[in-house]
Protein backbone atom coordinates (compact mmCIF):
# COMPACT_ATOMS: atom_id res chain seq x y z
CA UNK A 1 0.00 0.00 0.00
CA UNK A 2 1.74 3.36 -0.90
CA UNK A 3 2.55 5.76 1.84
CA UNK A 4 0.41 8.70 0.36
CA UNK A 5 -2.92 7.76 0.48
CA UNK A 6 -4.56 9.49 -2.05
CA UNK A 7 -8.51 8.56 -1.54
CA UNK A 8 -8.66 10.92 1.49
CA UNK A 9 -7.59 13.58 -1.07
CA UNK A 10 -10.12 15.96 -2.56
CA UNK A 11 -11.12 16.09 -6.49
CA UNK A 12 -9.10 19.12 -6.48
CA UNK A 13 -5.71 18.00 -4.82
CA UNK A 14 -6.03 14.57 -6.68
CA UNK A 15 -6.17 16.29 -10.00
CA UNK A 16 -3.14 18.91 -9.00
CA UNK A 17 -1.15 15.96 -8.23
CA UNK A 18 -2.29 14.59 -11.49
CA UNK A 19 -1.96 17.65 -13.81
CA UNK A 20 1.39 18.68 -12.47
CA UNK A 21 2.62 15.06 -13.40
CA UNK A 22 3.34 14.58 -8.97
CA UNK A 23 1.80 11.35 -9.23
CA UNK A 24 0.53 8.88 -12.11
CA UNK A 25 -2.99 7.77 -12.50
CA UNK A 26 -1.62 3.85 -12.40
CA UNK A 27 -0.32 4.73 -8.34
CA UNK A 28 -3.52 6.27 -7.59
CA UNK A 29 -5.14 3.44 -9.12
CA UNK A 30 -3.24 0.82 -7.07
CA UNK A 31 -3.30 2.59 -3.98
CA UNK A 32 -7.03 2.87 -4.23
CA UNK A 33 -7.45 -0.76 -4.94
CA UNK A 34 -4.91 -2.15 -2.25
CA UNK A 35 -7.06 0.37 0.30
CA UNK A 36 -10.59 -1.13 -1.16
CA UNK A 37 -9.05 -5.08 -0.46
CA UNK A 38 -7.71 -4.09 2.29
CA UNK A 39 -10.61 -2.70 4.54
CA UNK A 40 -13.07 -4.68 2.57
CA UNK A 41 -13.68 -7.44 5.30
CA UNK A 42 -14.43 -4.87 8.00
CA UNK A 43 -16.98 -2.50 6.49
CA UNK A 44 -18.30 -4.94 3.42
CA UNK A 45 -18.56 -1.59 1.06
CA UNK A 46 -17.91 -3.04 -1.86
CA UNK A 47 -19.77 -5.50 -3.64
CA UNK A 48 -17.22 -5.81 -7.04
CA UNK A 49 -13.91 -4.49 -8.24
CA UNK A 50 -11.89 -5.33 -11.23
CA UNK A 51 -7.73 -4.59 -10.26
CA UNK A 52 -6.78 -5.78 -13.91
CA UNK A 53 -8.95 -3.39 -15.55
CA UNK A 54 -8.69 -0.32 -13.57
CA UNK A 55 -5.03 -0.68 -13.83
CA UNK A 56 -5.25 -1.36 -17.62
CA UNK A 57 -7.37 1.70 -17.80
CA UNK A 58 -5.59 3.84 -15.58
CA UNK A 59 -2.45 3.30 -17.76
CA UNK A 60 -3.82 4.29 -20.53
CA UNK A 61 -4.84 7.55 -18.99
CA UNK A 62 -1.35 7.94 -18.29
CA UNK A 63 -0.70 7.45 -21.78
CA UNK A 64 -2.64 9.67 -22.69
CA UNK A 65 -1.19 12.28 -20.53
CA UNK A 66 2.32 11.46 -21.62
CA UNK A 67 1.11 11.79 -25.19
CA UNK A 68 0.04 15.64 -24.61
CA UNK A 69 -3.41 15.01 -25.17
CA UNK A 70 -6.63 16.57 -23.74
CA UNK A 71 -7.10 15.52 -20.32
CA UNK A 72 -10.87 15.01 -19.43
CA UNK A 73 -12.31 17.21 -15.70
CA UNK A 74 -11.74 13.55 -13.88
CA UNK A 75 -8.64 12.91 -15.21
CA UNK A 76 -6.95 9.86 -12.91
CA UNK A 77 -9.78 10.25 -10.45
CA UNK A 78 -11.46 7.17 -8.71
CA UNK A 79 -14.91 7.15 -8.42
CA UNK A 80 -16.85 3.96 -6.44
CA UNK A 81 -20.34 3.45 -8.12
CA UNK A 82 -23.31 2.15 -6.12
CA UNK A 83 -24.68 -1.24 -7.39
CA UNK A 84 -27.71 -0.26 -9.60
CA UNK A 85 -26.37 1.36 -11.89
CA UNK A 86 -25.49 -1.05 -14.70
CA UNK A 87 -21.98 -1.00 -15.74
CA UNK A 88 -20.33 -2.49 -19.18
CA UNK A 89 -17.19 -3.86 -17.50
CA UNK A 90 -18.73 -5.27 -13.58
CA UNK A 91 -21.92 -7.04 -12.90
CA UNK A 92 -24.43 -5.18 -11.50
CA UNK A 93 -26.27 -6.72 -8.43
CA UNK A 94 -28.33 -4.25 -7.10
CA UNK A 95 -28.04 -5.85 -4.22
CA UNK A 96 -30.11 -9.20 -4.91
CA UNK A 97 -29.81 -12.41 -5.97
CA UNK A 98 -32.65 -11.63 -9.04
CA UNK A 99 -30.92 -10.48 -12.16
CA UNK A 100 -32.92 -7.94 -14.58
CA UNK A 101 -31.87 -8.65 -17.77
CA UNK A 102 -30.50 -4.54 -18.22
CA UNK A 103 -27.91 -5.95 -15.82
CA UNK A 104 -26.16 -8.03 -18.56
CA UNK A 105 -26.66 -5.32 -21.01
CA UNK A 106 -23.09 -5.03 -21.51
CA UNK A 107 -23.48 -1.56 -21.16
CA UNK A 108 -22.98 1.77 -19.21
CA UNK A 109 -25.51 3.71 -17.44
CA UNK A 110 -25.22 7.05 -18.63
CA UNK A 111 -23.77 8.74 -15.95
CA UNK A 112 -21.03 6.25 -15.62
CA UNK A 113 -20.22 6.37 -19.14
CA UNK A 114 -20.07 10.54 -18.36
CA UNK A 115 -17.95 9.96 -16.14
CA UNK A 116 -15.76 7.30 -18.17
CA UNK A 117 -15.62 10.00 -21.05
CA UNK A 118 -13.88 12.86 -18.22
CA UNK A 119 -10.91 10.41 -17.73
CA UNK A 120 -12.70 8.81 -14.17
CA UNK A 121 -11.62 5.38 -12.99
CA UNK A 122 -14.28 3.37 -12.13
CA UNK A 123 -12.87 1.43 -9.41
CA UNK A 124 -15.42 -0.54 -8.81
CA UNK A 125 -19.25 -1.06 -7.00
CA UNK A 126 -20.52 -0.36 -3.94
CA UNK A 127 -22.78 -2.19 -1.66
CA UNK A 128 -26.71 -1.37 -1.01
CA UNK A 129 -29.75 -1.90 0.08
CA UNK A 130 -31.66 -4.31 -1.77
CA UNK A 131 -33.08 -3.09 -4.71
CA UNK A 132 -32.79 0.07 -3.21
CA UNK A 133 -35.89 -0.91 -1.28
CA UNK A 134 -34.67 0.09 2.23
CA UNK A 135 -33.02 2.40 4.12
CA UNK A 136 -30.32 0.59 6.40
CA UNK A 137 -28.14 -0.92 4.43
CA UNK A 138 -28.58 -4.31 6.42
CA UNK A 139 -30.38 -6.11 3.57
CA UNK A 140 -28.04 -7.16 0.90
CA UNK A 141 -27.30 -10.47 -1.15
CA UNK A 142 -23.21 -8.85 -0.06
CA UNK A 143 -24.16 -8.68 3.19
CA UNK A 144 -24.38 -5.70 5.08
CA UNK A 145 -22.50 -2.55 5.06
CA UNK A 146 -20.39 -1.54 7.82
CA UNK A 147 -20.47 1.93 9.70
CA UNK A 148 -16.47 3.29 9.75
CA UNK A 149 -17.44 5.43 12.64
CA UNK A 150 -18.62 2.14 15.10
CA UNK A 151 -18.68 -0.86 13.36
CA UNK A 152 -21.64 -2.04 15.47
CA UNK A 153 -23.39 0.79 13.60
CA UNK A 154 -25.30 0.60 10.27
CA UNK A 155 -24.08 3.00 7.43
CA UNK A 156 -28.05 3.89 6.41
CA UNK A 157 -28.63 3.18 3.18
CA UNK A 158 -29.57 2.47 0.17
CA UNK A 159 -25.88 4.03 -1.01
CA UNK A 160 -24.73 2.89 2.57
CA UNK A 161 -21.82 1.14 0.33
CA UNK A 162 -20.85 4.52 -1.57
CA UNK A 163 -21.39 6.57 1.87
CA UNK A 164 -18.95 4.13 3.62
CA UNK A 165 -16.28 4.10 1.13
CA UNK A 166 -16.05 7.94 1.14
CA UNK A 167 -16.17 7.66 5.48
CA UNK A 168 -13.10 5.14 4.80
CA UNK A 169 -11.32 7.63 2.72
CA UNK A 170 -10.84 4.98 -0.26
CA UNK A 171 -12.61 6.82 -2.84
CA UNK A 172 -13.10 11.16 -2.97
CA UNK A 173 -16.28 10.46 -4.76
CA UNK A 174 -19.13 7.99 -5.76
CA UNK A 175 -22.67 7.85 -7.42
CA UNK A 176 -26.09 6.84 -5.14
CA UNK A 177 -29.25 7.34 -5.88
CA UNK A 178 -32.13 8.71 -3.73
CA UNK A 179 -36.03 7.33 -3.40
CA UNK A 180 -36.47 8.30 -0.19
CA UNK A 181 -33.73 10.37 1.05
CA UNK A 182 -30.93 6.87 -0.01
CA UNK A 183 -28.30 9.47 -0.83
CA UNK A 184 -28.71 11.66 2.20
CA UNK A 185 -29.20 9.21 4.87
CA UNK A 186 -25.60 7.39 4.13
CA UNK A 187 -24.49 10.59 4.17
CA UNK A 188 -25.43 11.84 7.13
CA UNK A 189 -24.49 8.19 8.88
CA UNK A 190 -21.10 8.40 7.79
CA UNK A 191 -20.39 12.03 7.89
CA UNK A 192 -19.92 12.73 4.21
CA UNK A 193 -21.88 14.80 2.02
CA UNK A 194 -24.43 14.36 -0.40
CA UNK A 195 -26.55 15.56 -3.54
CA UNK A 196 -30.10 14.57 -4.25
CA UNK A 197 -30.71 16.71 -7.29
CA UNK A 198 -34.43 18.23 -8.56
CA UNK A 199 -36.48 15.55 -9.70
CA UNK A 200 -34.93 14.81 -13.40
CA UNK A 201 -32.00 17.15 -13.63
CA UNK A 202 -29.90 14.11 -14.10
CA UNK A 203 -30.15 11.12 -16.63
CA UNK A 204 -30.79 7.90 -14.39
CA UNK A 205 -30.82 5.62 -18.06
CA UNK A 206 -29.44 2.86 -16.52
CA UNK A 207 -30.13 2.70 -13.59
CA UNK A 208 -32.23 0.30 -12.02
CA UNK A 209 -35.30 2.01 -10.40
CA UNK A 210 -37.14 1.59 -7.35
CA UNK A 211 -39.92 3.64 -7.79
CA UNK A 212 -39.70 6.22 -10.52
CA UNK A 213 -42.08 9.38 -9.56
CA UNK A 214 -39.26 9.86 -7.15
CA UNK A 215 -36.04 8.17 -8.47
CA UNK A 216 -32.80 10.93 -8.68
CA UNK A 217 -29.19 9.48 -9.60
CA UNK A 218 -26.70 12.02 -7.51
CA UNK A 219 -23.27 12.39 -6.37
CA UNK A 220 -22.02 11.85 -3.32
CA UNK A 221 -18.52 12.72 -1.53
CA UNK A 222 -16.59 14.19 1.34
CA UNK A 223 -16.77 18.22 0.43
CA UNK A 224 -19.65 20.24 -1.34
CA UNK A 225 -16.96 21.03 -3.71
CA UNK A 226 -16.36 18.02 -4.95
CA UNK A 227 -20.46 17.75 -5.15
CA UNK A 228 -19.81 20.59 -7.59
CA UNK A 229 -17.21 19.05 -9.83
CA UNK A 230 -19.09 15.68 -9.72
CA UNK A 231 -22.47 18.14 -10.89
CA UNK A 232 -20.69 19.91 -13.51
CA UNK A 233 -19.81 16.60 -15.65
CA UNK A 234 -22.71 14.38 -14.76
CA UNK A 235 -25.37 16.96 -15.85
CA UNK A 236 -23.77 16.95 -18.99
CA UNK A 237 -25.24 13.21 -19.84
CA UNK A 238 -28.49 15.48 -20.13
CA UNK A 239 -26.55 18.13 -22.35
CA UNK A 240 -27.82 21.09 -20.58
CA UNK A 241 -25.13 23.27 -19.49
CA UNK A 242 -24.97 23.68 -15.32
CA UNK A 243 -26.11 27.03 -14.31
CA UNK A 244 -22.82 29.50 -13.21
CA UNK A 245 -21.59 29.87 -10.15
CA UNK A 246 -23.01 31.81 -7.97
CA UNK A 247 -21.89 32.80 -4.09
CA UNK A 248 -23.13 32.20 -1.25
CA UNK A 249 -23.96 34.54 1.65
CA UNK A 250 -23.50 37.87 -0.78
CA UNK A 251 -26.62 39.07 0.38
CA UNK A 252 -28.44 38.23 3.27
CA UNK A 253 -29.99 34.73 2.87
CA UNK A 254 -33.15 33.90 3.86
CA UNK A 255 -33.17 30.58 5.78
CA UNK A 256 -36.30 28.26 6.56
CA UNK A 257 -36.19 26.00 9.53
CA UNK A 258 -38.36 23.53 8.43
CA UNK A 259 -40.84 22.06 11.63
CA UNK A 260 -44.13 20.01 11.93
CA UNK A 261 -41.87 17.29 10.19
CA UNK A 262 -43.87 14.59 12.07
CA UNK A 263 -40.68 13.23 13.97
CA UNK A 264 -38.77 14.86 16.70
CA UNK A 265 -35.13 14.57 16.36
CA UNK A 266 -33.19 12.87 19.50
CA UNK A 267 -32.28 15.44 22.35
CA UNK A 268 -28.53 14.78 21.02
CA UNK A 269 -29.16 15.64 17.41
CA UNK A 270 -31.37 18.26 18.03
CA UNK A 271 -28.60 20.02 19.89
CA UNK A 272 -25.71 19.91 16.89
CA UNK A 273 -28.17 20.67 15.08
CA UNK A 274 -29.16 23.72 17.20
CA UNK A 275 -25.22 24.31 16.68
CA UNK A 276 -25.32 24.33 13.18
CA UNK A 277 -28.01 27.17 13.01
CA UNK A 278 -26.04 29.01 15.01
CA UNK A 279 -23.31 28.61 12.51
CA UNK A 280 -25.28 29.40 9.48
CA UNK A 281 -26.76 32.58 11.43
CA UNK A 282 -22.64 33.82 12.12
CA UNK A 283 -22.43 33.45 8.09
CA UNK A 284 -25.51 35.95 7.83
CA UNK A 285 -28.19 33.79 7.56
CA UNK A 286 -31.47 35.40 8.39
CA UNK A 287 -32.98 32.39 10.02
CA UNK A 288 -37.34 31.70 10.43
CA UNK A 289 -39.43 29.11 11.30
CA UNK A 290 -41.54 27.22 8.42
CA UNK A 291 -44.49 25.27 9.70
CA UNK A 292 -45.23 22.44 7.97
CA UNK A 293 -48.57 20.70 7.36
CA UNK A 294 -49.63 17.50 6.90
CA UNK A 295 -46.18 16.00 6.74
CA UNK A 296 -47.71 12.52 8.31
CA UNK A 297 -50.39 12.28 5.74
CA UNK A 298 -47.20 12.86 2.96
CA UNK A 299 -45.46 9.95 4.57
CA UNK A 300 -47.69 7.89 3.76
CA UNK A 301 -48.84 9.53 0.34
CA UNK A 302 -45.28 8.67 -0.67
CA UNK A 303 -45.29 4.85 0.77
CA UNK A 304 -48.09 4.37 -1.64
CA UNK A 305 -46.74 5.57 -4.73
CA UNK A 306 -43.06 3.79 -3.89
CA UNK A 307 -45.16 0.30 -3.04
CA UNK A 308 -46.95 0.50 -5.97
CA UNK A 309 -44.77 1.83 -8.41
CA UNK A 310 -41.77 -0.67 -6.99
CA UNK A 311 -44.66 -3.60 -7.85
CA UNK A 312 -45.02 -2.30 -11.07
CA UNK A 313 -41.20 -2.61 -11.91
CA UNK A 314 -40.88 -5.80 -10.13
CA UNK A 315 -44.13 -7.59 -11.00
CA UNK A 316 -42.59 -9.66 -13.77
CA UNK A 317 -39.03 -10.35 -11.50
CA UNK A 318 -41.34 -11.68 -8.79
CA UNK A 319 -43.10 -14.03 -11.56
CA UNK A 320 -39.76 -15.53 -11.95
CA UNK A 321 -37.51 -15.52 -9.37
CA UNK A 322 -39.62 -15.10 -6.30
CA UNK A 323 -37.06 -17.50 -4.16
CA UNK A 324 -34.24 -14.82 -5.12
CA UNK A 325 -35.91 -11.81 -3.06
CA UNK A 326 -35.41 -11.45 0.67
CA UNK A 327 -38.40 -11.91 2.70
CA UNK A 328 -37.73 -8.10 3.97
CA UNK A 329 -38.18 -6.49 -0.07
CA UNK A 330 -40.79 -9.52 -0.81
CA UNK A 331 -42.65 -8.55 1.61
CA UNK A 332 -43.02 -4.78 0.38
CA UNK A 333 -43.65 -5.82 -3.28
CA UNK A 334 -46.70 -8.21 -2.48
CA UNK A 335 -48.28 -5.60 -0.49
CA UNK A 336 -47.73 -3.24 -3.74
CA UNK A 337 -49.27 -5.82 -6.09
CA UNK A 338 -52.52 -4.90 -4.17
CA UNK A 339 -52.31 -1.29 -3.87
CA UNK A 340 -55.36 -0.04 -5.97
CA UNK A 341 -55.15 2.27 -8.83
CA UNK A 342 -57.75 4.68 -6.72
CA UNK A 343 -55.32 4.99 -3.73
CA UNK A 344 -52.51 5.59 -6.02
CA UNK A 345 -54.13 8.63 -7.59
CA UNK A 346 -55.16 9.65 -4.54
CA UNK A 347 -51.58 9.68 -3.23
CA UNK A 348 -50.83 11.79 -6.35
CA UNK A 349 -53.24 14.10 -5.83
CA UNK A 350 -52.49 14.58 -2.44
CA UNK A 351 -48.58 15.12 -3.48
CA UNK A 352 -49.74 17.84 -5.68
CA UNK A 353 -51.44 19.66 -3.50
CA UNK A 354 -48.89 19.36 -0.37
CA UNK A 355 -46.32 20.17 -2.95
CA UNK A 356 -47.96 23.63 -4.19
CA UNK A 357 -48.19 24.56 0.33
CA UNK A 358 -44.63 23.45 0.32
CA UNK A 359 -43.52 25.59 -2.52
CA UNK A 360 -46.21 28.78 -0.95
CA UNK A 361 -44.92 28.53 2.61
CA UNK A 362 -40.94 28.24 1.09
CA UNK A 363 -41.45 30.63 -1.40
CA UNK A 364 -39.74 33.72 0.35
CA UNK A 365 -36.66 31.55 1.36
CA UNK A 366 -33.74 30.79 -0.62
CA UNK A 367 -32.89 27.83 1.79
CA UNK A 368 -34.86 25.22 3.36
CA UNK A 369 -33.74 23.39 6.65
CA UNK A 370 -33.68 20.14 9.04
CA UNK A 371 -31.42 17.44 10.21
CA UNK A 372 -30.81 14.87 7.92
CA UNK A 373 -31.96 12.13 10.37
CA UNK A 374 -33.83 12.66 13.56
CA UNK A 375 -31.28 9.99 14.86
CA UNK A 376 -27.30 9.44 14.49
CA UNK A 377 -26.81 5.99 12.85
CA UNK A 378 -28.51 3.22 14.64
CA UNK A 379 -26.94 -0.06 16.37
CA UNK A 380 -27.48 -2.72 13.46
CA UNK A 381 -29.75 -4.90 15.74
CA UNK A 382 -32.10 -2.65 16.88
CA UNK A 383 -35.42 -2.92 15.49
CA UNK A 384 -37.33 -0.29 17.35
CA UNK A 385 -36.03 3.10 18.19
CA UNK A 386 -36.92 5.85 20.78
CA UNK A 387 -37.00 8.79 19.75
CA UNK A 388 -38.53 10.92 22.28
CA UNK A 389 -40.40 8.98 23.52
CA UNK A 390 -42.08 7.19 20.03
CA UNK A 391 -41.10 4.40 18.92
CA UNK A 392 -39.80 4.25 15.67
CA UNK A 393 -38.48 1.51 13.26
CA UNK A 394 -34.99 1.86 12.23
CA UNK A 395 -36.21 1.86 8.32
CA UNK A 396 -38.85 4.85 9.48
CA UNK A 397 -36.70 6.76 11.27
CA UNK A 398 -34.39 6.80 8.28
CA UNK A 399 -37.02 7.93 5.80
CA UNK A 400 -39.47 9.88 7.77
CA UNK A 401 -38.41 13.34 7.02
CA UNK A 402 -35.79 12.70 4.21
CA UNK A 403 -38.45 11.83 1.65
CA UNK A 404 -40.05 15.61 1.50
CA UNK A 405 -36.91 16.35 -1.22
CA UNK A 406 -38.20 13.28 -2.98
CA UNK A 407 -42.23 14.08 -2.69
CA UNK A 408 -41.35 17.62 -3.29
CA UNK A 409 -38.58 17.15 -5.94
CA UNK A 410 -36.80 19.97 -4.67
CA UNK A 411 -32.93 19.54 -4.55
CA UNK A 412 -31.25 18.89 -0.93
CA UNK A 413 -27.81 18.41 -0.15
CA UNK A 414 -27.14 17.00 3.35
CA UNK A 415 -23.55 17.46 4.71
CA UNK A 416 -21.65 16.73 7.96
CA UNK A 417 -22.50 19.23 10.86
CA UNK A 418 -21.07 17.53 14.35
CA UNK A 419 -21.13 14.80 15.90
CA UNK A 420 -23.83 13.12 18.08
CA UNK A 421 -24.49 10.40 20.81
CA UNK A 422 -21.44 7.69 20.31
CA UNK A 423 -19.13 9.83 17.96
CA UNK A 424 -21.52 9.27 15.25
CA UNK A 425 -21.89 12.04 12.81
CA UNK A 426 -24.48 14.17 12.37
CA UNK A 427 -26.39 15.37 8.99
CA UNK A 428 -27.04 19.13 8.03
CA UNK A 429 -30.00 19.02 4.94
CA UNK A 430 -30.55 22.10 2.86
CA UNK A 431 -32.76 22.21 0.49
CA UNK A 432 -32.78 24.79 -2.23
CA UNK A 433 -34.81 25.62 -5.29
CA UNK A 434 -35.70 23.90 -8.76
CA UNK A 435 -32.60 23.51 -11.01
CA UNK A 436 -30.78 25.67 -8.89
CA UNK A 437 -28.02 23.40 -7.28
CA UNK A 438 -25.25 26.35 -8.24
CA UNK A 439 -26.76 28.28 -5.13
CA UNK A 440 -27.49 25.12 -2.66
CA UNK A 441 -23.55 23.76 -3.30
CA UNK A 442 -22.42 27.39 -2.42
CA UNK A 443 -24.31 27.57 0.36
CA UNK A 444 -22.97 24.42 1.83
CA UNK A 445 -19.77 25.28 0.53
CA UNK A 446 -19.45 28.70 3.08
CA UNK A 447 -20.68 26.45 5.68
CA UNK A 448 -17.57 23.79 5.31
CA UNK A 449 -15.28 26.54 4.76
CA UNK A 450 -16.80 27.68 8.50
CA UNK A 451 -16.72 24.36 9.86
CA UNK A 452 -14.03 21.35 10.07
CA UNK A 453 -16.70 18.44 10.61
CA UNK A 454 -16.31 17.31 6.95
CA UNK A 455 -12.31 16.82 7.52
CA UNK A 456 -13.15 14.68 10.59
CA UNK A 457 -11.68 10.87 9.76
CA UNK A 458 -12.66 7.83 11.28
CA UNK A 459 -10.18 5.69 13.00
CA UNK A 460 -10.16 2.72 10.38
CA UNK A 461 -8.69 5.23 7.38
CA UNK A 462 -6.40 7.16 10.02
CA UNK B 1 -61.75 -1.82 -1.82
CA UNK B 2 -62.36 1.41 -2.29
CA UNK B 3 -60.90 4.94 -1.21
CA UNK B 4 -63.80 5.27 1.68
CA UNK B 5 -62.81 6.82 4.69
CA UNK B 6 -65.03 3.59 6.12
CA UNK B 7 -63.12 0.17 4.40
CA UNK B 8 -62.18 -2.66 6.60
CA UNK B 9 -59.11 -3.21 7.23
CA UNK B 10 -56.96 -6.31 6.05
CA UNK B 11 -56.09 -9.16 7.75
CA UNK B 12 -54.25 -12.65 5.88
CA UNK B 13 -57.65 -13.77 5.04
CA UNK B 14 -58.30 -10.53 2.71
CA UNK B 15 -54.85 -11.27 1.41
CA UNK B 16 -55.55 -14.51 0.33
CA UNK B 17 -59.11 -13.48 -0.90
CA UNK B 18 -57.64 -10.71 -2.95
CA UNK B 19 -54.69 -12.45 -4.60
CA UNK B 20 -57.20 -15.64 -5.70
CA UNK B 21 -59.51 -13.46 -7.13
CA UNK B 22 -56.28 -11.71 -9.10
CA UNK B 23 -55.04 -15.29 -10.45
CA UNK B 24 -52.12 -14.52 -8.07
CA UNK B 25 -50.54 -17.90 -6.46
CA UNK B 26 -50.64 -17.34 -2.48
CA UNK B 27 -48.51 -15.95 -0.37
CA UNK B 28 -46.10 -17.84 1.50
CA UNK B 29 -47.18 -17.95 5.25
CA UNK B 30 -44.35 -16.33 6.68
CA UNK B 31 -45.05 -12.90 4.42
CA UNK B 32 -48.88 -12.66 5.08
CA UNK B 33 -48.24 -10.67 8.52
CA UNK B 34 -45.68 -8.28 6.93
CA UNK B 35 -48.05 -7.66 3.71
CA UNK B 36 -51.39 -7.05 6.04
CA UNK B 37 -49.13 -4.76 7.97
CA UNK B 38 -48.23 -2.17 5.10
CA UNK B 39 -51.79 -2.92 3.63
CA UNK B 40 -53.03 -1.26 6.75
CA UNK B 41 -51.47 1.26 6.84
CA UNK B 42 -52.02 2.09 3.36
CA UNK B 43 -55.24 1.85 4.68
CA UNK B 44 -55.37 4.25 7.51
CA UNK B 45 -53.09 6.74 4.88
CA UNK B 46 -56.37 6.69 2.83
CA UNK B 47 -58.79 7.66 5.05
CA UNK B 48 -56.27 10.63 5.83
CA UNK B 49 -56.33 11.50 2.20
CA UNK B 50 -59.85 11.25 1.86
CA UNK B 51 -60.35 14.52 4.64
CA UNK B 52 -57.02 16.05 3.27
CA UNK B 53 -58.40 16.26 -0.25
CA UNK B 54 -62.30 17.27 0.73
CA UNK B 55 -61.73 20.87 -0.90
CA UNK B 56 -59.39 20.28 -3.01
CA UNK B 57 -60.23 20.02 -7.13
CA UNK B 58 -62.06 17.24 -7.94
CA UNK B 59 -58.91 16.04 -10.05
CA UNK B 60 -55.65 17.43 -11.13
CA UNK B 61 -57.04 18.30 -14.89
CA UNK B 62 -60.38 19.88 -13.56
CA UNK B 63 -61.15 23.43 -14.69
CA UNK B 64 -64.46 24.92 -14.25
CA UNK B 65 -66.30 26.73 -17.36
CA UNK B 66 -65.36 30.40 -17.66
CA UNK B 67 -67.77 32.05 -15.53
CA UNK B 68 -69.10 29.05 -13.29
CA UNK B 69 -66.64 29.92 -10.82
CA UNK B 70 -66.05 26.77 -8.34
CA UNK B 71 -68.63 24.59 -8.96
CA UNK B 72 -67.42 21.92 -6.34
Amino acid sequence: MSERHFGALSIAELRFLLVSRDVTAAEVAADCIDRIEATQDEINAFVAWDREATMSRARELDERRKAGEPLGRLHGIPIAVKDNYVTANLPTTAGSLVRHPLADAGQDAALVAALRAEGALIVGKTNMHEWAYGATNLVSASGPTVNPWDRSHITGGSSGGSGAALAARLVPAALGSDTGGSIRIPAAACGVSGLKPTYGKLSVAGLLPLAWSFDAAGPMARTAADLREMLAVLVDARGRPPRPRRSAFSRTPRIGLLQGLGLESTEAVAEVFTAAVGVLETLGGDVHPVKLDGMPTAFGAWKIILHAEAATFHAPLLDEQAAGYSPDVRVQIEAGRAITATDYLQAQRFRREFVAAVLRAGDEFDLLIMPTLPVCAPAAGLDLIDIAGQPVTAQDAMTRTAFLANFTGLPAVSIPCGFGSGGLPVGLTMMGRYHDEASLLAHAEAYQAATEWHLRTPELAA
Amino acid sequence: MNTDAERLPWDPAAVRIERAVRGLPPLPESLEEGVVAILNSVVVTARELVIELADAQPSPGFEPFEGQGDIR
